[in-house]
């Protein structure tokens, strides 16, 4: 008799241990029919399936009768969104500004100001050229600057979510690099014609545009990155704008931009473009 | 040397389009499941937020075709979780999970009587993470195999995962039943179990 009921227990205890995958439909056709079999001759289980399946019926009751979104929600958030720009895309309007500001960056990395032709002649500037500066500064200003960013930074993961793997790796190099200031979005963007990886930080405290930084790295070999290297930090600056970049190893350029004055900007440069360099070289 | 991975442009109208259509239609449901994690409305609302404004501005590399409302879940998953890990670290620990698994296999059988009351409360006693697996399947009736590609773990893992999340569940109703007086008597098939 004692046999008799272990060899029941162990059944049972096989049955249970898959009663939830059967319910919810998982099971091969070979176990289902194993618990089915089962099921026919043993009163106990059919009573947990049954037990069980109340259970699953009133999980689905409660969260049916979870309260519908208020009225006006729907709309708050669809104007929020209208508001944000996606990444990876570019609106008409930008792409015929940055077809011009790019054409404008072109022939400033060819032609020098004076018409002379310089970068590839002249010794390293002692500053950014005026052409660099304003690719970085119509990058903050179309970008950073003219959409809404939280005043707090969003979950790692979630800053991250969608980007490139080697992007992301740069973004969290780049992230503990600013104290003071937090990160808000990190994105690929093009609103001066070429894509640059964005990432724009503000300063803790502050909720309005002047409180953001951008962080922004062009492609190698892009056509903002087609002048000298850059030896070391370079700083200039643009419209109120302080800029300062480098050349990474890999051919690229990054650059940041602030609302800040030189030395402030130039302080923000030092702790994070270098790091940035080095992660996109050890990438 | 790895390549970085540049997405052409693609012309925010027809983004815009093309969210409208795929993504939209699954706001209110985001809502309410949302709705079901959250402690508050406020925080609720914030969190259907959250996925959708994330939604948007990754929805240039949504791959077409692919399940738009399993991409949102995942991303309620993982805006979800962000929050939880800011605020409980751990929510069952190492040690409860052990001793979990270990009632698992001498379980007392599940009421018979239980109030959708009971049920609600017991959902709400539950760890937040059993809570959201829990409803990603009996309630969305998502596959175990689109839960792991949401949760993006293996699919051996959702396994594991749903089975201590309804083991806790239903530990929870068997409480809420008992201090109502309605536990059902009857032997548990595993014996006589405490």
């Amino acid at each position: 008799m004692t046999a008799a009921l272990n060899v029941r227990d162990y059944a049972c205890g096989r049955v249970r241990r898959r009663l939830d995958s059967y319910l919810a439909g998982e099971l091969s056709v070979d176990l289902s029919h194993e618990i089915l079999e089962h099921l026919d001759r043993c009163p106990e289980c059919r009573a947990e399936v049954k037990a069980r399946e109340n259970l699953r019926a009133a999980v689905r009751r409660i969260a049916a009768a979870m309260p519908e979104p208020r009225d006006g929600f729907e709309a708050e958030v669809r104007a929020r969104i209208a508001r944000t720009p996606p990444r990876g895309t570019v609106s008409v309007l930008l792409l015929a500004a940055s077809v011009l500001v790019a054409a404008g960056v072109a022939s400033w990395l060819v032609v020098g100001r004076d018409g002379r032709q310089s970068p590839e002649t002249t010794a390293s500037a002692p500053s950014l050229q005026a052409a660099t500066a304003d690719f970085a500064v119509v990058n903050h200003e179309i970008c950073a600057l003219r959409h809404t960013w939280p005043e707090t930074a969003p979950p790692e993961e979630v800053l991250a979510s969608g980007l490139d793997p080697k992007l992301e790796r740069v973004l969290r190099e780049a992230i503990p690099r600013l104290p003071g200031y937090v990160p808000v979005t990190a994105h690929e963007c093009a609103p001066a014609g070429e894509t640059v990886f964005h990432i724009v930080f503000r300063r803790v405290g502050t909720a309005g545009p002047g409180g953001l930084v951008s962080v922004l790295s062009t492609r190698p070999g892009s056509k903002a990155a087609s002048g000298p290297a850059l030896a070391g930090l370079v700083s200039g600056g643009r419209r109120g704008l302080a800029v300062v970049g480098t050349s990474a190893p890999d051919g690229r350029l990054l650059l940041l931009v602030s609302g800040g004055n030189e030395d402030e900007t130039m302080a923000l440069g030092r702790a994070v473009l270098p790091a940035l360099a080095t992660a996109f070289a050890g990438s | 040397m790895s390549l970085v991975r540049f997405r052409p442009a693609v012309p925010a109208d027809r983004l815009r389009e093309d969210f409208d259509r795929e993504a939209w239609p699954h706001f209110r449901e985001i809502c309410r499941s949302a709705r079901g994690l959250a402690r508050s409305r406020g925080e609720a609302e914030d969190l259907a937020q959250e996925v959708f404004l994330q939604a948007w501005k990754s929805f240039a590399r949504f791959e077409r075709g692919t399940n738009c409302r399993a991409w949102l879940y995942r991303i309620l998953w993982n805006v979800h979780h962000q929050k939880l890990r800011k605020k409980v670290p751990v929510p069952l620990g190492a040690e409860g999970e052990a001793r979990l698994a270990e009632t698992l296999a001498a379980e007392p059988p599940t009421p018979t009587e239980i109030k959708d009351g009971e049920v609600a409360a017991a959902l709400d006693a539950v760890s937040p993470e059993h809570r959201q697996i829990l409803l990603l399947s009996d309630v969305e009736e998502f596959t175990y195999k689109e839960i792991a590609g949401i949760l993006r773990v293996p699919i051996g893992t959702v396994m594991s995962r749903l089975s201590r999340a309804r083991a806790a569940l239903r530990e929870k109703v068997r409480g809420t039943s008992a201090a109502a007086g309605i536990l059902a008597g009857g032997r548990a098939a595993q014996g006589e179990t405490p």
